[in-house]
């Protein structure tokens, strides 16, 4: 169809420059013109081949006349100019990019433009190559290298300020014997990136090879990705034979690489994994799956390209630098010497922190370095298959892990690769800061054929046969020079004794003397030697300075006072080590007195003389046998770090604590003793004449008298207490006691503390929003739940928002299941009990709770959670009796279910059992209506209240005051008028807590509603004026 | 963008699922959609006229001024249909003489398409659209598109495609009619592959097809999802088209004793549910994504444009959802930043890849998949709308 008619070989153009150029033949056309191999003679009369590019736009309808020029209608001059001008302008932005440091020879050199035959000419250099092609390169390596060199064109395009957007195989030409340099031409659609997004702007590009942005022509979302998105069908046409179709820019498209290049040789599996990455972070459609810029497409290339390597396998080794300073230890050397030249392949470098460990490998290795061919030193990073895994400081080219592999398979794979390397190159391994030792890891590491070193503090990890042991430097000559070093200068003869002395109260441990020679050497600093060896003998080694000096520890350097390095490394003060442990343990109850017998029985002291000996020195304070610490020290003792000793207190307190607070039944609410509430109460007198008649509607079991839990309340505070004392401590407050401490503490304490209960569960969500979401869920339902009391939903919305985007990625079907039960409690609650759902409102808010409680069921089924399932199919089966919705066969299907697992359990005094007699207790007034029955299933109900641990605010909730619904429904307005008034007396006895205030308002208003449907005016009145 | 498409991007970032009244707000928004009378206010108020927009009388007049000026007929009491009966206009013809009476250019016509009649663009593979697309992109006039149009042969477009023969795609089509600079050469080509202009949707045949392997052949999307799903439910070995459509729209689920659930009529088609779904606008229950259409469509058959985007609509992003819902193992994936903006990417490549319009908020249909990959949780809130 194109009728374009081309320049005849032989032809002559004669132009402006004085020099004549004869056509050679056609190489190429595109859209805008045709494309001539052609030369010149030159003033030496050598011929000079060169390449000229004709105007001659495919969209204009122009003739050649016999005379070579072309003929322009009228209908097509303003077009042809527009291209005429679009071509100055592409051969002015060659010029430039040409004349651009690095462009230079990334671009086409054109010569000059001229104008003849009614049209222009470019002409430029001639080059040998071929345009790019599938067939130009037939190994992978070469097809990425040369999209490598056109990235890195593209990249310095870039940075000019410009965008290429019709990056395609023939618009790069490919020069002979080499993939490091192409020549970009045809600069047609090179634009300005701040002119792309201007709605006029208009360019051309390719399908196949332009990417969704322009297919879209949506300009505002332009950008140098949309190169980037080229680049990436560039390499995949050059391995594919074929432009990627709609299906390889999914996010997650999978590559068959059978039918691609990589078929035809055998490739390291870590390139197909990285081609992989590399073609979903280009082809993406949507762009911010894409590289931003360049500058990572050609990382990612270089990466490929080395990967694409056949034949290169090696491990990145890493340079030993001479340590800055280093003294002594000439014995440890000789046997790290030895080690070297004898076939153990594992050698531990032992000592406490601060020692120089990681200084005398360091110096090691520097000795030796030219017996080894390869060094890797790493640090410890949580185990040690993750720090053999990471490839970033276990750097091996032909490997990499893979998402889909697992540490473990990975490792294995590695490990092999490592065995490889060692065969022809002796590998030495360090691993510092080593903790404990996976012995199959390990094991698997030794016979890999490399030399490892393990520095560790723990000397337990170590075996006597091939250990270094590292004591602290007790020679004066030797010490002296580590001071002096830090000190930056000589330490005079009036001096040494002071300095030998800090040795001694630090227990010449290196890194400690080295930081007091740089406090001492700081320009901050007034104090002299002496002085400073008085103040550390007097108010110990935090004492000092607080000023921020540098140093380094394991390489790293650190920041920080003297103070919190010390608090770091070692516990020091005044008091002995048992003496600050004991303050610590005493510190965790704040305020709150405990009793000698307790601190002893909890922390598991072996006697209390360090008690008596610190009530003597006054930092303790006693109450007959209850002790405390002075509040001014308090605060003081709570900044000191824990030692092992401490910590073991405290996680001794906690776990005594929490099997305490465990093992202590719940409050209960003496529900046996209800009836004897109307005697007291000031509501039932003041409304009910017949209080017999109200003592006597509640039937219950012969009356047990409930113990007084005096010791639940006793424990459970000083769980609160030692809670709130260590919920800034760091290093305890993450730990799995204190996790469960709170949480067992958070289920126990009576829900009307509700401002403790709302703090506690901020607190758990703050520390283990991460840990386990079964619980995390159950402390936002609890949270909820306060929330929903004091009538806060708008909180609770933002609350299970928050804790939505806490679980989001977690897939554990009990925690779905948990949050959905959440969610569904939430709709309950503003339905507020209108399950009748008469307005729209409350019809959405009932539509919405069946499906969250539909979606909890669902996710449940998946669980061992029988219990919670059963609760959901009861909350679903109530709503449905109570609603009038759904089906009456499924509401009792569900009730079925229920039954079965009730009955399934041993143990019948459970809540689900409670409640389950309640919901029989709606089935049989609003399905069955048959009171005979209803009345069993409320009393059954009360009965289990009397076995089963509750306090007083869940018998109003669960029992109160639904029987008094229930009786209402049937009419009996009597019978519950008095069951909310036994309601109002329970809450009367727990007048100073908000929670029941607020209960018993409720309580009221539900009686007033009562009283006024079966015209008890007077009853009405009086509560009105009470209200 | 558009003040009512925008418009309709808020009320869609504005309705959450936890919402209290959020079906209300659903429904409100569903109302809420402008009929096409409307949509042609808008038009016309961007190309010249500045009268009364309530003045049906004014309004008409604006319209066929423009139509007699240029040329091409146009009945009054078809614009009074419009306007006073708020009645939906859905022949193409009529529409193209719309972008001739007032001189649209290419892209201004495919707009016209997209946001005033909500379907897709130029077909060229009707051939009678063809020669349309060419002389609209030469700016001739309605009668000079008349003339060229009796040089064509009359070809009807709704017979099969054989997808293992020879195809030629619109993309191909598209690319030859970019190349002729005469009407001659036009007439030529279309007289000499007339034969091929008796299809169309060859790629989106093509696309669907590969999604539909994807999501129901053997060890596909939809049998991983009924691994989530159903538990240890029974699942047929031989599932049908139905049943995986059922399974999609979230109208397949078991009870706990393995019974199933919401058992829909057997005449085995979605049209009671969708009629019976106030949430469900008449624009996007027309033509609704169905077992008939999608074996239609697979098997070469003729299929409208409606019923083919929004099969791709639906598969896309039933696709897109459902994978990462098996990858993550959970029933009820909760999407993560930038999923839905990406699955709504991978959706508009399709359709651009297909020549139809990317998804477009104003059209009621594209607006569901748009709320739904904006929200927590796509799928079963796809399900649930």
């Amino acid at each position: 169809m194109d009728s374009r008619k081309a320049l005849q070989p032989g032809c002559i153009l004669s132009f402006s420059d004085g020099q004549t150029y004869t056509i050679l033949n056609e190489l190429a056309r595109g859209g805008s013109g045709i494309v001539y191999h052609a030369f010149y003679v030159d003033n030496l009369g050598q011929r000079k081949t060169v390449r000229i590019k004709e105007c001659y736009p495919f969209r204009c309808n122009l003739k050649r006349n016999e005379d070579m020029g072309l003929c322009v209608p009228d209908s097509e001059k303003k077009l042809f100019q527009e291209s005429k001008e679009r071509m100055i302008h592409a051969c002015q932005i060659g010029n430039t990019f040409f004349h651009t440091d690095g462009l230079t020879n990334l671009t086409s050199n054109t010569y000059n433009i001229f104008s003849a035959n009614n049209t222009l000419y470019v002409v430029s250099a001639y080059t040998q190559g071929s345009e790019l092609s599938y067939d130009t390169y037939s190994s992978v390596k070469d097809c990425i290298a040369v999209v490598r060199s056109t990235a890195s064109a593209l990249e310095k395009i870039h940075d000019l300020g410009y965008l290429y957007l019709d990056l395609k195989p023939s618009n790069i030409f490919t020069l002979s014997g080499t993939t490091d340099l192409i020549q970009l031409f045809d600069f047609d659609t090179v634009i300005p990136m701040e002119e792309v997004r201007k709605k006029d702007c208009c360019f051309s590009f390719t399908r196949g090879y332009a990417a969704l942005e322009q297919l879209n022509e949506n300009h505002s979302l332009i950008g140098t990705h949309t190169d980037v998105y080229g680049i990436g069908a560039l390499l995949y046409y050059l391995l594919f034979n074929r432009v990627p179709d709609m299906f390889d820019c999914e996010c997650d498209a999978v590559y068959d690489y059978t039918k691609s290049r990589l078929s035809c040789s055998t490739y390291m599996d870590s390139l197909t994994f990285t081609l992989t990455d590399f073609f979903h972070h280009t082809l993406a459609d949507y762009i911010p799956d894409r590289y931003a810029d360049m500058h990572s497409v050609v990382q990612q290339l270089d990466e490929l390209i080395t990967l694409a390597d056949e034949t290169a396998m090696y491990v990145n080794s890493t340079h030993v630098q001479k340590p800055s300073f280093f003294i002594g230890r000439n014995a440890e050397l000789k046997q790290f010497e030895c080690w070297l030249g004898n076939e153990v392949p594992l050698l531990y470098v032992c000592g406490m922190e601060g020692m120089g460990k990681s200084t005398f490998v360091r110096q090691a290795l520097y000795l030796h370095r030219h017996c080894i061919d390869c060094f890797v030193v790493i640090s410890f990073d949580m185990d040690l298959i993750t720090t053999i895994n990471n490839d970033y400081t276990v750097h091996i080219n032909s490997i990499h892990k893979d998402r889909s592999e697992t540490q473990q398979e990975y490792f294995v794979r590695k490990c092999g690769v490592m065995r490889t390397i060692a065969e022809q190159e002796k590998c030495l391994l360090v691993i510092d800061d080593c903790m404990e030792m996976d012995d199959q890891a390990l094991d698997m590491i030794q016979q890999c054929g490399w030399k490892t070193v393990l520095i560790t503090s723990d000397p337990s990890m170590a075996c006597e046969q091939n250990t270094i042991y590292l004591d602290a430097l007790k020679e004066e000559s030797e010490q002296i020079p580590v001071f002096e070093n830090s000190l930056g200068r000589s330490v005079s003869k009036e001096e040494k004794d002071d300095v030998m002395g800090i040795m001694d109260l630090v227990g010449h441990n290196t890194l400690l003397i080295e930081l007091i020679a740089k406090q001492i050497q700081s320009p901050l600093n007034t104090l002299d030697i002496h002085t400073v060896m008085n103040q550390i003998q007097e108010n110990g080694i935090g004492g000092i300075s607080d000023e921020v000096i540098l140093y380094a520890k394991d390489e790293t350097v650190y920041r920080h006072t003297l103070f919190e390095v010390l608090q770091v490394l070692f516990q020091q003060g005044r008091l002995s080590p048992a003496c600050q442990a004991v303050m610590k343990a005493l510190s965790l109850f704040g305020s709150t007195p405990v009793s000698v017998s307790e601190i002893r029985t909890m922390s598991g002291m072996k006697d209390s003389v360090d008690l008596s000996l610190l009530y003597r020195q006054g930092w303790i304070q006693a109450d007959h046998s209850m002790v405390s610490l002075h509040p001014s020290v308090l605060y003081a003792v709570l900044q000191w770090e824990h030692s092992e000793l401490s910590l073991k207190y405290a996680e001794n307190i906690m776990d005594s604590l929490d099997t305490r607070v465990c093992s202590e039944r719940e409050i209960t609410s003496n529900a046996n003793l209800y009836p004897h509430l109307f005697d007291h109460s000031r509501i039932v007198r003041h409304l009910c004449r017949d209080s017999v008649e109200a003592k006597n509607l509640i039937e219950t079991e012969p009356v047990l008298q409930t113990e007084e839990h005096e010791s639940d309340h006793r424990n459970l505070i000083l769980a609160v207490a030692v809670l709130k004392a260590l919920r800034s401590e760091t290093k305890l407050c993450h730990t799995s006691m204190y996790r469960s401490l709170l949480i067992h503490t958070l289920f126990h304490v009576p829900f009307a503390y509700q401002e403790y209960l709302e703090q506690a569960c901020m607190d758990y969500i703050r520390l283990f929003r991460d840990g386990n979401h079964c619980d995390l869920v159950k402390v936002y339902e609890l949270l909820c739940d306060v929330l929903y009391d004091q009538n806060r939903m708008q909180d609770a919305k933002q609350r299970i928002d928050e804790l939505k985007q806490n679980i989001q990625t977690d897939l554990n079907p009990l925690v779905r299941g948990r949050y959905h039960y959440l969610v569904a409690g939430y709709y309950d609650e503003l339905l507020n009990g209108g399950y009748d759902a008469v307005s729209d409102q409350e019809k959405r808010y009932l539509k919405r709770m069946l499906k969250e409680t539909d979606r909890a069921i669902r996710y449940l089924r998946w669980t061992k959670d029988e219990n919670l399932l059963a609760e959901c199919c009861r909350v679903k089966a109530l709503v449905l009796i109570r609603s009038g919705t759904g089906s009456i066969k499924e509401a009792e299907s569900l009730l079925q279910r229920v039954i079965g697992i009730v009955e399934h359990c041993r143990n019948p005094y459970t809540r689900l059992n409670w409640d389950l007699h309640m919901t029989l207790a709606w089935y049989d007034t609003y399905i069955r209506k048959d009171i005979r029955s209803t009345n069993v299933n409320l009393k059954q109900a009360y009965a289990l209240t009397l076995h089963i641990p509750h306090s007083d605010i869940d018998m109003i909730e669960d029992i109160i005051s639904p029987t008094a619904n229930i009786l209402f429904e049937w009419g009996q307005h009597r019978e519950a008028s008095l069951w909310l008034l036994l309601g109002c007396a329970v809450c009367e006895k727990h007048w100073d807590l908000p929670a029941y205030v607020k209960k018993q308002t409720e309580l009221l208003s539900h009686l007033l509603e009562v009283c006024y449907d079966c015209y008890d005016m007077e009853t009405c009145t009086k509560i009105m004026l009470m209200l | 963008m558009s003040t009512y498409t925008a418009g309709k991007g808020i009320q869609r970032q504005n309705i959450c699922i936890t919402d209290e009244d959020y079906i209300n707000r659903l429904v409100a928004t569903m109302k809420s959609f402008r009929t096409f009378d409307c949509a042609l206010d808008s038009f016309i108020s961007e190309h010249g006229y500045t009268g009364d927009i309530n003045d049906v009388k004014e309004k008409t007049s604006f319209i066929m001024e423009r139509f007699e000026n240029s040329g091409v007929p146009m009945e009054k009491r078809t614009l009074l249909a419009w306007y006073e009966k708020h009645v939906p206009a859905e022949k193409r013809e009529i529409a193209f003489r719309f972008c001739f009476a007032f001189h649209l250019n290419l892209s201004e016509t495919q707009d016209f398409f997209r946001r005033v009649y909500l379907q897709r663009g130029i077909d060229c593979h009707d051939i009678h659209e063809a020669v349309y697309y060419w002389c609209i992109g030469h700016q001739l006039s309605w009668k000079e598109a008349q003339a060229v149009l009796e040089q064509v042969p009359v070809v009807r477009t709704q017979g099969n495609v054989d997808m293992n023969g020879d195809v030629l795609y619109t993309e191909t089509i598209i690319h030859e009619l970019n190349r002729f600079d005469t009407v001659e050469a036009l007439v030529t080509f279309l007289n000499e592959n007339r034969e091929q202009f008796g299809y169309n949707n060859a790629t989106a045949r093509k696309y669907i097809s590969e999604l539909w392997k994807r999501i129901a052949g053997e060890n596909g999307i939809a049998w991983k999802e009924a691994d989530l799903l159903y538990d240890a439910c029974d699942v047929s070995e031989h599932r049908s088209v139905w049943d995986i459509f059922l399974q999609i729209f979230g109208l397949k689920d078991y009870d706990h004793d393995h019974t199933r659930l919401f058992v829909i009529g057997q005449d085995r088609t979605l049209q009671p549910v969708l009629k019976e779904n106030p949430m469900m606008h008449p624009i996007a229950a027309n033509a609704f994504p169905n077992r008939q259409g999608l074996e239609n469509i697979m098997n070469g058959k003729y299929e409208s444009n409606e019923v083919v985007r929004k099969t791709m609509i639906l598969l896309g992003f039933y696709r897109f959802w459902a994978e990462c819902s098996i990858h993550h193992r959970t029933v009820d994936y909760m999407a993560l930043e930038h999923d839905g903006y990406r699955c709504l990417t991978s959706i508009n490549r399709m359709l651009g890849d297909t020549g139809y319009p990317s998804l477009y908020e104003g059209n009621p249909y594209d607006w569901i998949f748009i709320y739904c990959c904006c929200s927590a949780y796509p799928l079963s809130d796809s399900v649930s709308l």
